[in-house]
């Protein structure tokens, strides 16, 4: 077994960036970064257009350039190894790797999961119709026009209403492909985007609410999508392409051998405050925990954990065993953190199914200590602030809309 | 299509130019499992082949689409063609799949019952497979089953063991049959469709889209276009009735969830739904049977698909938390008869391989050496090569090691399968090289994995530039 190392980052994006920064304020130089790709950067690599960088870099920049700004940094502060894959996780924090050599073995005494999350492709959504080139998701068009100057398809149907299919709208219109329509199945547009490109980029796209794809039509390549408008009638419209966006699933690929350490709610690795797994040793941030957030809230979530290692190598971060549990109920579909360690509080982020007018309510050990009627938007993050819950004694503590 | 050219006449190719090659011995039209294993069966009998595939690659018809099973034929027609083809298939399978390369997966098969009528029916399934000569089929204890399946649903009132059931690669096996054949000289024709066929008394010229091809002998594998081809050399004495079959494959940590291959109590028209392991390390849930008009590009439709899910779900609970990586279908090319059509037409030197329906991946072996033993006794004495030139086949089975567990993989290209630029790169040259985008996923595996190619798509497009966007 080889000697073992501080720490290790899986994946190479703006999360890990982040938490490589943080590790370097702390002095933490013993740092391994290992990320699969050719190149480190994460998502931003393949995102041409505009809207990252603020935080991070002190100015606005296509993806592709932030991308290398965090490629630069994670080789300043840390051993970045491209092309090297996690293959499996190992309890203690020993990692089997893949690389171009061929397969080692790594331990390290802190790794940190950041692999990202990646859009749910059509398969997964049970939408029936041909099988053809031409059917892909935001994340494969955007890597075929910025990365391979491709122009793949001609005129499209986008299918959903999230942040990312306004990337999407932005990917077609730089590769001057045309966009027959936006599909959202529910009736309000799930994502705020950000109006100052919307007023600029998205005027003219007709967007069908409350429309349901009931299958792609066509032969050996696409003709176009048949829907069932919210009138009930049916309507084709005619294309070569359907771009699938967003419903982003985190990339548990590596959690496949530790079910146990998955919330089912959000998908990805239940986590505490300090973004700990159950597996000593293991943390989680970014877009693998909740997705989806921008890449700069990626980077701050993972210097975040970049602190919280570092105090992990310390010795001055409570036990992990000693946990309450924040369990989610009714409407909500996921929260994080989903275990509060120690006698710590922390902001406990959720996201709710589908948008819902309804009261939310906190009980602890049972007993409702807080409730509020509100209105929730599908595909946002609503947060408790941590003060909810301060100074409160209770095993488990469940958040619910009724 | 026509069955007579006026004599001379020239199809107009579609670009392709025009080929001059040999006349054959044999001209095989369809490169499905069938079409590459009787390739392979008259190439090793030393005659010259030519083989004829309309699509782009072979395997575009019904072999692109299957549940991968090598069946006993426990429940097969007693007494039928199908039931000989298939033992006979599996026979040589077993006998040639280690010197080839080929996986093969003992998983063996239970055919659960979860209603009274469907333990009433249990018994006439074990006394059919003893019919059938498959001996070892025997009712278990549902507690045995629970045992070796603790995953399983509770409820199954009774269950009966295949223990050899087992499951196969289905598509390296047709292509490792195809390389074979051409390893003894036989030539592959692709994006060549049949389009007419004339008779000259001593043998054929066949019209394809990329020019015409002499044979003396000519046989049928055209899968779903079996009857139209058939029409070239006679009143097709069947029709296609093409069954589509749709199917959920599920994320890799359902592999986990069962060691056996599930088969529910079949009734009168199909085996029902399936539940197996694929040799990929994923779950297959399928098939259904529908009858369809559609004789390609198989579509799914969204109420069979959720169908599908909920049939998977309640007989494996644990389901209802992994992603499902890909929904397909496939079609049958089923004919009115209830069984293969394998006969041979000697006054117009024809062979007919058609009317394969649901169990041509374990039976194409067999088929083959029926198509064998057909021209041997129609059309002249076999000539069997000395000794057959072996293929190993680059292995595509997780539960042996791959160009990824290699000493130096070089550059990984698609990570959920775990593909190598170089296991992409090899599957682009050689005797059969992929030529569309699903050949070269069918000989590598790459974006057939859950992001569906969300992360290597570019990569991959970089690579078979041609593939990717046509
Ligand atoms: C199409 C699209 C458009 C977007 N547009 C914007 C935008 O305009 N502005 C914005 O702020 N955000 C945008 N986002 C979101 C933003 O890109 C992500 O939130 C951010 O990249 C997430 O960072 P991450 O580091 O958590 O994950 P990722 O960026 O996904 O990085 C994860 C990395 O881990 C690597 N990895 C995964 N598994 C392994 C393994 N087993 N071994 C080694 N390495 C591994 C991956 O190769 C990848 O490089 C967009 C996202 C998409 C998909
Ligand atoms: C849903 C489903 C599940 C199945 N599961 C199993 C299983 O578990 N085990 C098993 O053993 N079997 C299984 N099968 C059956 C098996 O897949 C088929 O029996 C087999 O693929 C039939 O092969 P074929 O070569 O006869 O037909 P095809 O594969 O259709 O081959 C015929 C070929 O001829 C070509 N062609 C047609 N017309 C022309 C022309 N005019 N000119 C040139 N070329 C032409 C076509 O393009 C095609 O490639 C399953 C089938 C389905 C659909």
């Amino acid at each position: 077994m080889s000697a073992e190392r501080d720490v290790v980052v899986i994946g190479g994006g703006p999360t890990a960036a982040g938490a490589v920064r943080a590790l370097a304020r702390k002095g933490r130089r013993d740092v391994i970064v290992l990320e699969r790709e050719s190149e480190a950067g994460g998502i931003p690599r393949h995102c041409g257009h505009t809207g990252y960088g603020v935080a991070e870099y002190g100015r606005l920049m296509p993806g592709p350039n932030f991308a290398r700004r965090l490629a630069a940094e994670l080789g300043a502060g840390a051993d970045l190894r491209r092309r090297h894959t996690v293959r499996r996780l190992q309890p203690d924090g020993q990692l089997s790797v893949v690389g171009p050599e061929g397969s080692y073995e790594l331990r390290a005494r802190a790794v940190l999961l950041a692999t990202g999350a990646r859009e749910t492709p059509r398969s997964a959504r049970l939408v029936g119709g041909i099988r053809a080139p031409g059917i892909m998701t935001t994340g494969t068009l955007q890597q075929l026009v910025y990365l391979q100057g491709a122009r793949p398809v001609r005129r499209v149907v986008i299918i959903g209403t999230e942040v990312v299919s306004f990337s999407a709208i932005l990917t077609c219109r730089h590769a001057g492909i045309e966009i027959a329509a936006m599909i959202g199945e529910g009736f309000r547009t799930l994502a705020r985007w950000p109006a100052h490109l919307v007023s600029r980029h998205a005027f003219g796209v007709s967007v069908l609410r409350g429309a349901h794809l009931e299958a792609i039509e066509g032969g050996s390549t696409v003709t176009g999508v048949r829907l069932r408008l919210a009138s009930g009638q049916t309507r084709v419209i005619a294309c070569d392409g359907v771009i699938f966006t967003g419903k982003f699933r985190p990339e548990t690929a590596l959690l496949a051998d530790h079910p146990g350490l998955v919330d089912p709610g959000s998908r990805g690795p239940s986590i505490d405050q300090f973004r700990r797994l159950e597996l000593p040793g293991y943390f989680a941030a970014g877009n693998l925990v909740h997705p989806v957030e921008t890449a700069g809230r990626c980077f701050r979530d993972g210097m975040a954990a970049g602190e919280a290692i570092a105090d992990h190598l310390a010795g001055v971060l409570p036990p992990l065993g000693d946990t309450r549990l924040i369990r989610a109920a009714g409407a909500i579909r996921s929260l994080y953190p989903q275990r509060l360690a120690g006698e710590g509080m922390a902001p406990i982020h959720f996201q709710v199914t589908e948008e819902v007018r309804g009261k939310l309510e906190i009980r602890l050990d049972g007993t409702l200590i807080w409730s509020r009627p509100r209105h929730y938007l599908a595909e946002r993050r609503h947060t408790i602030p941590p003060w909810r819950l301060a100074g409160r004694h209770f095993a488990e503590a469940e958040v619910r809309i009724a | 299509m026509s069955s007579r050219p006026s004599d001379g006449t020239r199809l107009a190719s579609h670009g392709a130019a025009s080929l001059t090659i040999e006349p054959a011995d044999v001209a095989i039209i369809g490169a499905g499992v069938v079409g590459c294993a009787i390739a392979r069966a008259l190439a090793l009998e030393g005659l010259s082949v030519v083989l004829i595939e309309r699509g782009r690659d072979i395997l575009s018809g019904a072999s692109k689409a299957n549940s991968a099973i090598l069946h006993t034929g426990f429940d097969a027609p007693t007494g039928s063609v199908e039931l000989r083809a298939m033992q006979a298939g599996y026979d040589e399978y077993l006998a040639i799949h280690e010197s080839l390369n080929l996986p093969l997966w003992k998983t063996g098969a239970h055919v659960v019952a979860w209603t009274e009528t469907e333990v009433a029916k249990l018994d006439a399934i074990v006394a059919k497979a003893r019919a059938n000569g498959v001996a070892d089929v025997a009712r278990i204890e549902v507690a045995e089953l629970s045992r070796r399946e603790p995953a399983l649903a509770r409820g199954a009132l009774g269950a009966v063991q295949v223990p050899r059931e087992f499951l196969i690669d289905p598509w390296s096996a047709p292509l490792a049959y195809a390389l074979q054949a051409m390893a003894h000289g036989a030539r592959v024709l692709r994006d060549a469709a049949v389009t007419a066929a004339r008779f000259d008394g001593d043998g054929w010229v066949i019209e394809t889209s990329r020019g015409m091809v002499r044979a003396s002998v000519v046989v049928n594998a055209a899968g779903l276009f079996g009857d139209h081809v058939e029409a070239l050399a006679r009143t097709s004495p069947f029709a296609i009735r093409p069954r589509r079959g749709q199917f959920l494959v599920y994320d890799k940590p359902a592999a986990a969830l069962m060691q056996s291959i599930l088969l529910p109590v079949p009734n009168e028209r199909t085996k029902g739904i399936v539940l197996c392991r694929t040799v990929y390390g994923n779950l297959l849930v399928g098939p259904t049977a529908e009858e369809v008009d559609e004789r390609e590009n198989a579509t799914t439709t969204e109420d069979q698909l959720r169908m599908l899910r909920e049939v998977a779900e309640t007989r494996l609970p644990a389901l209802r938390d992994i992603q499902i990586t890909a929904t397909y279908a496939g079609l049958r090319p089923a004919t009115e008869r209830q069984d293969y059509v394998v006969e041979a037409v000697p006054d117009r030197r024809w062979i007919t391989a058609c009317g394969i329906r649901s169990t041509g991946l374990t039976a194409s072996l067999g088929v083959a050496a029926m198509v064998r033993a057909l021209y041997a006794s129609h059309f002249g004495p076999p000539r069997p090569v000395p000794t057959p030139h072996l293929i190993r086949m680059p292995n595509l089975a997780e539960d042996r090691p791959r160009g990824i567990d290699g000493p130096a993989p070089g550059a990984i290209i698609c990570h959920c399968e775990g593909v190598t630029r170089r296991e992409i790169e090899a599957a682009l040259i050689g005797p059969l090289p992929a030529a569309d985008l699903g050949g070269l996923k069918r000989r590598t595996r790459v974006m057939m994995g859950r992001c569906q190619g969300f992360y290597c798509a570019a990569q991959v497009a970089a690579l078979a530039p041609k593939l990717v966007t046509p």
